[in-house]
Formats: C-alpha cells, sequence, structure tokens
C-alpha cells in the first residue's frame, strides 16, 4: 500500500543539520498491522507524520498506493489524505473550542457526509467508546485518557482505509489500552483496515504482525511477531 | 460547515471576551468616523454637481492683481451683459448678487406686517440663471424675473410667510423700501449648493434701486457675493473664454483706473472646495486632512486586528494542524478565517452605522453642514461599505488565512510557526511600529492645528476689539440723530457712523490713483467709509498726520502704513497733504494709521484708505465706559428703536465678530483634532490588548525568571526595550512626515505660529506616555507578581 524509499528529514540550524531520519526504507502492505518502536527521540513521530502526509521528507519517495505523494502539491495530498488516513496524534490535539460532538463531526464536514449519517456515526462510536455522556464537554473538561479516546475515535469515524496511530494508549489504563487494541485488532482482521501504530509497550507490539524498530532515524532491525 | 466555523469563532470571542469587545468597539469606532468623513467629503465633493449642465458652467471671478494677486470671488454689476453681447460660445450668462440681512416684511390680516430678518436666503438674479442652474419651479414662471419688482421664493419660505405653497401673486417688502410680487415657488432647494438663496428677486428691481442703480454699468469695483454664472454651448470650453479676457478687458474697464482685474472662468464644481473664491469654511487641505485620517483610522483598527490574529497565532496554529489532520483543505482553512474575521466586521460596521446615525445630527449642527446618513447618493455609501468591509476582512483575515493555512502540519502541531523569527523585524514589531508613527504623526498634527488656533486667536488684531459694538443703520435719513442721541447717553464714550468696523468679511476692493502719475496703481485699496469718530471709537493709531475733519462726502483720506508701502514712499510723513484718487473720488491724505489686521489671519494687510462718506454708512460703532454695560444698552436699544420703528435692533460685539472671524475655522480644526484623539485612542486600545495578550504569555516565564533571581526593574526593562526601540524607530518615520505635512498646512496662514523643535518632543513624550499607560502598567503588575502564582497559572 504504501513505500518509503531512502526518506530522509533534516532540521537546518544554523548551518548544521540535524538529522531526524536517515535513509528509511519501508513497504506497508494493504491490510498489514505494523507497530514502530524506539526510543524517545529517535524519530518515531516524525515518521509517522511524513506517512500521514502532515509533514514532507527533505529527501526520498513516498509512493502511496503507486502514487508518488512527495511530487503531489498540497491539494492532491489533502484529497488523499481525506479518503484515507486517519491519525491518532501523541498529544491527542482536540480542538479546544469545540465539543467532543463537534470534534467527532469536524472530518465528517470535511469529506462532506450528509447529516443523517453523521448523527448516527458519531452516536454510534461515542456508544462504542462509552462516551456518550459526555459528548457535549470541551476538551478541557476531559481527563488525558477520555481526550485520547476522543482523539482516536476522531481518527476512526471517517472509515479510513489507513490508521496512523502516535502512543494510542499512552495515556489509557491497561484495561482501556486493551480495549482500544481489540478495536484495533477487529478493524484489522475483519474490515482489511491498514494499520501502523507508534508505542512503546511489547504487549501492543504483539497486536501487529510486524515491529519497525528506530534507532536515532534509522531502522535498525525488523521483527516478525510471532503468534 | 459554516456551523461549525460559526461555533469557533463564537467561542474564541468569548473566551477572549475583553480584548475581542475592545477591538469590536474599536473598529466600530473607526468604522463610524469613516463613515463620517466618508460623507463629508462626499457631501463638500458633490456641491453643485447635479445641474444638468455643471460640467460646462463656470462663475467668472477676479483676481485683483497688486504686486500680488488677490483673488476676489465676485465680479462687477455689468459682467453678464457684456459677456453675453461679446461671445456667442456662451449659451447663458447670469448675475447672481446675494444680499445678507435682509429684512422681509410680509403683510398680515391685523395690518401690522410680519417681519423676518432672512440671515443669507436672500438674491438678485438674472432670469437666465434658470437656464444655467437647475433651479425647478413647482408654480409660476422663471421669465416673470425679467420685470421688475418680482421675485420667485422657496416652499419653504412660502409656507413660512404665507402659510400655503400656492403664494404666487403674494406680496412681500424688502428692507422696508422695495415691494416684490412672488411670481413662481421654487423647489426647496438641495443642501449641496452653494447658490442657495431662497428669494430670488429680478435683477431688474436691483437696478432701479436707488442704491445699486448708479453702480450697475460700473467696472471699476465689486461686491464679494455678487456672481457671474455662464454656460458654455456645448462643444465649447472656458480656455475661450480665458483667450478671450485681455481683449474683453481692454474694452471693458473703469473709465479713470487701470486697476487690474483680472477675469477667470472657474468650472461651477471646483469653486465649493477653493477657499480663494468660496466663502464656506471646508477647504482642499481640510478634507485632504480628513481622508488622510480616515485612513490613519483604518489602519490603526486593522492592525489592531492582524495583532489579535498574531497574538493567538500559536493557538490558531495548532488548530490549522489538526483541523489539516482531520481532511481540511488549505482552502477551507483560508475561509474560515475569513469568515470569522468577517463576521467581527460585520459587527463593527453595525456598530459603526449605528455610531455614525447618532453622532451625525451633532455633527451637522456644528458645522452648519446638513451631511445625512444617506449620503448625497446612498449607493455610494453602500459601495464604501461594502469595500470597506471587504478590505478590512482580507487585511485582517489575511495572515492567519493565508500564512498560517499554508504551513505544514507537523510545522504548526508543535508550535513552531509562531517561535520562528520571520526576519530581523516580525510582522507584529512592524505594525506595532506603524502605529505609533500614525500615533506620533496625529499627535504632532493636532499640536500644530491648536498652537495655531491659539496663535490666531491671541494674536494682536493692531486695534481694540473689547467694549466696542455695533447696531445696524438701516437708513441713512435718521442715522445723524441717532448718533447723536446715542453719544448722549451716559455711559457712552464713543460712537461712530461707518460701513464696517475695521475687520469684516465685507469689503469693497476698489482701484487707486496716485497724485498725477497716468496710471492707476496695480493694485487695489480696501475702501472703509467712516466718520471721524471711527479712529477714536476703535482705537486706531495714527502715526502720522491727524484725522479727517467732518463731513458727508469724500474729501480727505486716512490710509494705512501698508498703503504707503504699496506706493514706494519712503515714510509715513512723504505721503501726508498728497491727492488720491480711489474709485474715482479725489481727496487729499491727511493721516497715516499704524497697520492691523483687516482680513482673517490667513491673509495679508490690505493697502485701507479711510474717508466720510456718509451716503455708504450701514453700521453705528458704539465704545463704551468701563462699567455695567447692562443699563446703557438698554438705552441704546431704546433709542434705535425709536429712530427705526420698522427695523429689527441687533448688537454685535467686536469680539464676538473676530471670534466669528475664527469661528468656521476652529470647527474644522476641532473636527481634525477629534477625529485625530479617536484615532490615537484606538491604537490604545489595540496595544492595551496585545500588551494584556503578551504578558499574559509571559507570565510563566516571568515566574521562572525571579524564581531564578531576576529582580523587578529587570523584567520591566524586558518587556520596556522591544517597545522603546519601536517607538524610535516610530519617531524617525514620524518626525519627518509630520514635519513636511504640517509645515505646507501652515503656509495657508499669512500669519503663522512656527514649527520648533518642542512639538516634536512632546509628540514623543505623549508617545512614551501612551507606551506607558497601555504596556507598562500591565507589565509592572505582572513584574510584580508573586511567582508561585504566575507559574500555577499556567
Ligand atoms: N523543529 C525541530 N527542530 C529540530 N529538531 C526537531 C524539531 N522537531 C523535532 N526535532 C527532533 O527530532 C527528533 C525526533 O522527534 P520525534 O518527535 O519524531 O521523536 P519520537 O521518536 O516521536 O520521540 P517520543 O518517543 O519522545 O515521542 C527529536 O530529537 C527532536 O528533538
Ligand atoms: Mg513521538
Amino acid at each position: 500500500m504504501l513505500e518509503l524509499k531512502n526518506i530522509e528529514r533534516y532540521y537546518q540550524n544554523g548551518a548544521t543539520k540535524t538529522y531526524v531520519l536517515r535513509y528509511v526504507n519501508a513497504h506497508i502492505a494493504e491490510g498489514e498491522f505494523v507497530s514502530i518502536m524506539g526510543p524517545s527521540g529517535s524519530g518515531k513521530s516524525t515518521l509517522l507524520h511524513i506517512l500521514g502526509m502532515l509533514d514532507e521528507p527533505t529527501e526520498g519517495e513516498y509512493w502511496f498506493l503507486g502514487e508518488a505523494v512527495h511530487k503531489f502539491n498540497e491539494r492532491r495530498r489533502t484529497e488523499l489524505y481525506q479518503q484515507y488516513i486517519g491519525f491518532v496524534f501523541q498529544a491527542y490535539h482536540l480542538i479546544d473550542d469545540l465539543t467532543v460532538y463537534e470534534n467527532l463531526e469536524t472530518p465528517l464536514l470535511y469529506k462532506k457526509v450528509p447529516s443523517g449519517e453523521r448523527k448516527s456515526r458519531i452516536a454510534d462510536l461515542l456508544d462504542r467508546f462509552n462516551m456518550v455522556a459526555k459528548k457535549d464537554l470541551f476538551p478541557a473538561q476531559l481527563s488525558g485518557g477520555q481526550q485520547q479516546l476522543v482523539g482516536i475515535a476522531r481518527a476512526l469515524i471517517g472509515n479510513p482505509k489507513l490508521i496512523l496511530a502516535d502512543e494510542p494508549t499512552g495515556n489509557l489504563q491497561s484495561q482501556q489500552a486493551k480495549e482500544i487494541m481489540d478495536v484495533f485488532k477487529k478493524l484489522n482482521e475483519e474490515d482489511g483496515v491498514t494499520i501502523v501504530q507508534v508505542t512503546h509497550s511489547d504487549a501492543n507490539a504483539q497486536y501487529g504482525k510486524r515491529i519497525l524498530h528506530l534507532m536515532d532515524g534509522r531502522v535498525e532491525s525488523e521483527e516478525i511477531v510471532k503468534k | 460547515m459554516f456551523n461549525n466555523y460559526l461555533l469557533i469563532a463564537f467561542r474564541n470571542l468569548r473566551k477572549n471576551s475583553t480584548y475581542s469587545l475592545l477591538n469590536i468597539l474599536g473598529l466600530g469606532l473607526s468604522i463610524a468616523c469613516c463613515i463620517i468623513i466618508f460623507l463629508m467629503l462626499q457631501y463638500h465633493l458633490s456641491f453643485d454637481a447635479y445641474h444638468k449642465r455643471a460640467d460646462r458652467t463656470v462663475r467668472v471671478v477676479t483676481d485683483v492683481h497688486m504686486e500680488s494677486i488677490t483673488p476676489f470671488r465676485g465680479a462687477p454689476n455689468p459682467m453678464s451683459k457684456a459677456l453675453r453681447t461679446e461671445f456667442s460660445f456662451l449659451e447663458n450668462v447670469a448675475m447672481y448678487a446675494t444680499r445678507a440681512e435682509a429684512l422681509i416684511s410680509v403683510p398680515s390680516a391685523s395690518g401690522i406686517p410680519d417681519k423676518y430678518k432672512e440671515e443669507d436666503k436672500f438674491a438678485f438674479a438674472e432670469p437666465e440663471l434658470f437656464d444655467i442652474l437647475d433651479l425647478p419651479l413647482l408654480q409660476g414662471d422663471a421669465k416673470a424675473l425679467r420685470e421688475p419688482n418680482t421675485a420667485l421664493i422657496t416652499e419653504n419660505l412660502a409656507r413660512k410667510y404665507y402659510g400655503t405653497i400656492d403664494a404666487v401673486g403674494k406680496t412681500f417688502r424688502y428692507d422696508n423700501k422695495v415691494d416684490f410680487r412672488v411670481a413662481g415657488i421654487l423647489r426647496n432647494l438641495p443642501a449641496n449648493t452653494d447658490y442657495n438663496s431662497e428669494i430670488l428677486a429680478s435683477w431688474a428691481s436691483r437696478a432701479s434701486m436707488s442704491e445699486y442703480s448708479p453702480f450697475m454699468d460700473n467696472w471699476g469695483g465689486m461686491n464679494g457675493g455678487t456672481y457671474c454664472l455662464a454656460a458654455f454651448r456645448e462643444g465649447h470650453h472656458p480656455s475661450e473664454l480665458e483667450a478671450a479676457i485681455p481683449e474683453f478687458r481692454k474694452k471693458y474697464r473703469h473709465p479713470e483706473s487701470e486697476m487690474l482685474f483680472l477675469y477667470k472662468p472657474l468650472p461651477l464644481t471646483s469653486i465649493h472646495l477653493n477657499s480663494d473664491y468660496n466663502t464656506g469654511m471646508m477647504k482642499k487641505s481640510y478634507l485632504w486632512a480628513l481622508a488622510l485620517i480616515g485612513v490613519f483610522l483604518l489602519i490603526t483598527a486593522c492592525v489592531n486586528f492582524i495583532n489579535m490574529a498574531t497574538a493567538q497565532a500559536l493557538k490558531r496554529a495548532r488548530e490549522v494542524g489538526v483541523r489539516k489532520s482531520l481532511g481540511s483543505t488549505q482552502g477551507q482553512l483560508f475561509w474560515q478565517f475569513i469568515f470569522e474575521t468577517a463576521l467581527i466586521v460585520v459587527a463593527a460596521v453595525v456598530i459603526g452605522m449605528v455610531m455614525a446615525r447618532i453622532f451625525l445630527p451633532y455633527l451637522n449642527t456644528w458645522t452648519k453642514d446638513q451631511v445625512e446618513l444617506t449620503g448625497t447618493d446612498g449607493k455610494m455609501l453602500a459601495v464604501f461599505l461594502l469595500a470597506l468591509s471587504v478590505v478590512i476582512i482580507f487585511l485582517a483575515g489575511a495572515y492567519p488565512g493565508l500564512v498560517q493555512a499554508r504551513f505544514r502540519p507537523a510545522v504548526s502541531l508543535r508550535g513552531l510557526a509562531e517561535t520562528k523569527p520571520a526576519g530581523g523585524f516580525s510582522l507584529r514589531r512592524m505594525l506595532v511600529t506603524t502605529q505609533f508613527a500614525i500615533s506620533q504623526i496625529l499627535i504632532i498634527g493636532a499640536a500644530v492645528v491648536t498652537a495655531q488656533i491659539e496663535f490666531a486667536r491671541n494674536a494682536d488684531w493692531g486695534f481694540r476689539p473689547g467694549a466696542v459694538f455695533t447696531v445696524p443703520v438701516p437708513n441713512t435719513d435718521h442715522m445723524k440723530s441717532l448718533k447723536q442721541q446715542i453719544a448722549s447717553i451716559a455711559g457712552v464714550k464713543n460712537v461712530s457712523l461707518c460701513y464696517q468696523p475695521p475687520a469684516s468679511s465685507s469689503n469693497n476692493q476698489n482701484g487707486v490713483q496716485f497724485e498725477n502719475r497716468s496710471q492707476g496703481e496695480p493694485w487695489a485699496v480696501n475702501f472703509k467709509p467712516a466718520d471721524a469718530d471711527y479712529l477714536e471709537t476703535f482705537g486706531l493709531q495714527l502715526v502720522a498726520g491727524r484725522n479727517v475733519m467732518p463731513s458727508d462726502t469724500v474729501r480727505e483720506y486716512v490710509v494705512n502704513e501698508t498703503f504707503v508701502k504699496k506706493l514706494n514712499l519712503a515714510g509715513p510723513q512723504e505721503i501726508l497733504n498728497r491727492s488720491v484718487n480711489v474709485d474715482g473720488t479725489k481727496g487729499t491724505i491727511v493721516g497715516v494709521v499704524r497697520d492691523y489686521h483687516n482680513w482673517e489671519l490667513s491673509q495679508d494687510i490690505s493697502a485701507i484708505a479711510f474717508s466720510t462718506n456718509s451716503f455708504a454708512y450701514s453700521n453705528c460703532a458704539i465704545e463704551l465706559m468701563p462699567g455695567n454695560p447692562a443699563p446703557v444698552m438698554a438705552q441704546i436699544k431704546q433709542v434705535w428703536e425709536r429712530n427705526y420703528p420698522d427695523y429689527y435692533y441687533e448688537h454685535t460685539f467686536m469680539d464676538e465678530r473676530m471670534a466669528q472671524f475664527l469661528e468656521s475655522e476652529s470647527i474644522i480644526m476641532n473636527l481634525i483634532r477629534i477625529f485625530a484623539g479617536i484615532a490615537i485612542f484606538i491604537g490604545c486600545l489595540g496595544l492595551y490588548g496585545l500588551a494584556s495578550f503578551m504578558i499574559l504569555r509571559k507570565t510563566k516565564e516571568i515566574g521562572i525568571r525571579k524564581t531564578l533571581g531576576a529582580s523587578v526593574p529587570g523584567i520591566l526593562w524586558l518587556f520596556g526595550r522591544e517597545y522603546v526601540r519601536l517607538i524610535i524607530v516610530a519617531a524617525v518615520i514620524a518626525t519627518p512626515a509630520a514635519w513636511w505635512a504640517m509645515n505646507a498646512w501652515l503656509q495657508e496662514y499669512a500669519y503663522r505660529t512656527t514649527l520648533g523643535p518642542g512639538i516634536f518632543v512632546f509628540a514623543l513624550a505623549m508617545t512614551f506616555v501612551v507606551a506607558l499607560l497601555t504596556v507598562g502598567i500591565q507589565s509592572a503588575q505582572a513584574a510584580l507578581a508573586n511567582p508561585v502564582k504566575s507559574l500555577n497559572r499556567e
């Protein structure tokens, strides 16, 4: 489904370049469930942002369903993104001025989903995540874990073909984390949704089929999860 | 989608409610000012443009040639007749002579006529006027103006005098002398015309009135209120008339003097703002000043807006990033920001309209204009407001809409968009500097205007304006006895019969010929008929010779120092006992008075000649003894009314007259000062809001610095340093600009205040005060706050 060729990402700081990603090559097939692991600062989030077209590599090629994303303009990228991708942020990134319900509704508005369908999809997800009572609260009125749940729900609401999740369960208690991972697993197995997650937890990584180990911006090793 | 935007917009406003409110009210106020300024501009630019033939109509004005040229707004009485016979390219020519303070008596059922004093509603006009200006008639016929003793009046006056507009055939008496028959009713005149007399009496009647008839064919003098209007035939151009005027002047001139009257056709629509030829108070330079202030107001309000947007940039950047990650396109983000700004701007426009509506009537009573909210053309205001809104929306919405929406989401999510320094001089610094510069320019402008008003008010007019007042002399029959009776009242010190007081807006400009010089002098003299008590009454000082001897006709002249200078004589003694011919009347010069200001201070002192000429007297000037004036004035009134039972008694103190002289100017100048003050105030609002925003953001930093041992002054300097630098950069820009502009403005005044460095230092100091009030106090509060508290707030 997506392919990275020699991806590099550096930050120019005066005359010196600080590399965050170097020579990253990866291939992720449709229907795969991949975990990315690595120490803090190794470039996991950066890599996920690039996969999610939220950031651009400074060098290298990014192919998505056979199309050259690195050559796309902003508009084409947004189109592709809207059609396929749901993103879960490490720092939740909910819109402060919108309620839980409205936060969930926003991606559907951008996708121009009719209002009846919007309502039913949101109701469905709120139900699934046990958040019905919170739907009219603002993000600031939620706990960190609850915010993360909303963030995940928001990524799922557009029925994406590819879910990119940056430590989706970082702030959740283990039971909740397990439930989320089950949701992901179910989506992956039953609906064929491709999932790429960043995680620090070995337990979570076991849900995937493959683990990419990142170290100082390089893919150090790849590991197939044995069931 | 718009619901979503609307929600965000409203919640954003609510969250920063004080700041938002300041911004919306500030913008509303500046829009109100812009609307008013726009309407004033439109009003004053539309004068007499509505006439069908406006584009090919001119007024023939006269430049009186001296060493310098003095513009004069009128033309000699026989002008229209001469132009009509000479030039076939003129379609129509007409004279139009206004008469101030007309006394109108309307017969009433009771037998005692109703009396109305019409300050400036009466004019004599030739019937051709109706084929030049658009003066639609409701009833009757303009051709009736060919006959003597006919007049046309407006609907308004018909109602006022006769209680009905069916007034054709009714009569009134003018100045207790001449009877007029109403031959037609004019539709009410629009506000934007300078030809606004509501009684048009036939020119033929003027010719038959004894005080005018001798001058109807006189080319040697003219009256300021006597205009000559001419419409060109289609396809012909004023330059043709200009080219023909030298020949024309040779043919039509006063036989005895070669007074240089340079006639000049001025486009009808250009006259209103031409302060040389129009008596109105609006000048082009004032309109420019107002327009400039309007632009400044807008810039200030927009800067406030952009500052608000950039101050919120960090938060908005995150929202931009998130929204993009939720599938928003750049275009959608752009329109979201634009929509959000539009909401605020529309609210501000509504507030502005309401404010303008509330302010306009006050403004109108104050400036005596009739500016209406609908404008002279309602559509224009709508277009203006629409354009204004669009400009503000895009200026203010463009930063977040264009700049922020373009960032890559990964960048904006990290909040780097904000911390990244955009070149050495960031957008916000530039904006704040602009605002400081505008404030300084306006402060300097207002200070110079104030200095000039004070200068004019305290100026030495060269004569005693205080305890002297004038009462009118309606006709010459009883004036001698009036003078005697008033002089005999205890408490009256001096009484003088005269044409006008020493400084007056009614002036005669006449040709002058000195001794046996074969040619007249190339300059005009301001001839002031007055009796022998004039100098004493007004405290004019003789520097040479003596006063004139009492007489009823012109025999001796007293002149002023300028007169002597213009003749190139060595000194005042030189001129004594030499003869002079003023406007065809010979006399001997017996005295010279010290120069004084005979016009507004904006003009040079003219050559003046005083002489006895009882035929021309129209005022009685009275100087009182020190003491309680009330009983004396009551007696004077009694005496006057006994002599003139058919007239209105009225007195005008000289200092009131002086004040009136200054009034119209000071109204506009005050208006400019008020608008400038508002602009500065709005700038302050914005700075205050910006500072509060910045300080809120830096609260944590302040807290940390304090825990690390920073001192309060050190922290204050942290904020202050930045602003001091910006203010100084602003001063470097503002000072030369303001100096240049105000210097150019002052050039219009012959007597003007000087532009010292004091004003510029003052403006700079004021800017520091402004910064101190808006930024300093808040920073001090933040710096003094308990560090633990400020850290917890984050
Ligand atoms: N704007 C920037 N300028 C310079 N360096 C940056 C910038 N943004 C990120 N980095 C660096 O890039 C590196 C990788 O960051 P990234 O967020 O991808 O790490 P991560 O692997 O997700 O770490 P964590 O597990 O803590 O989330 C870090 O060392 C960070 O300092
Ligand atoms: Mg990370």
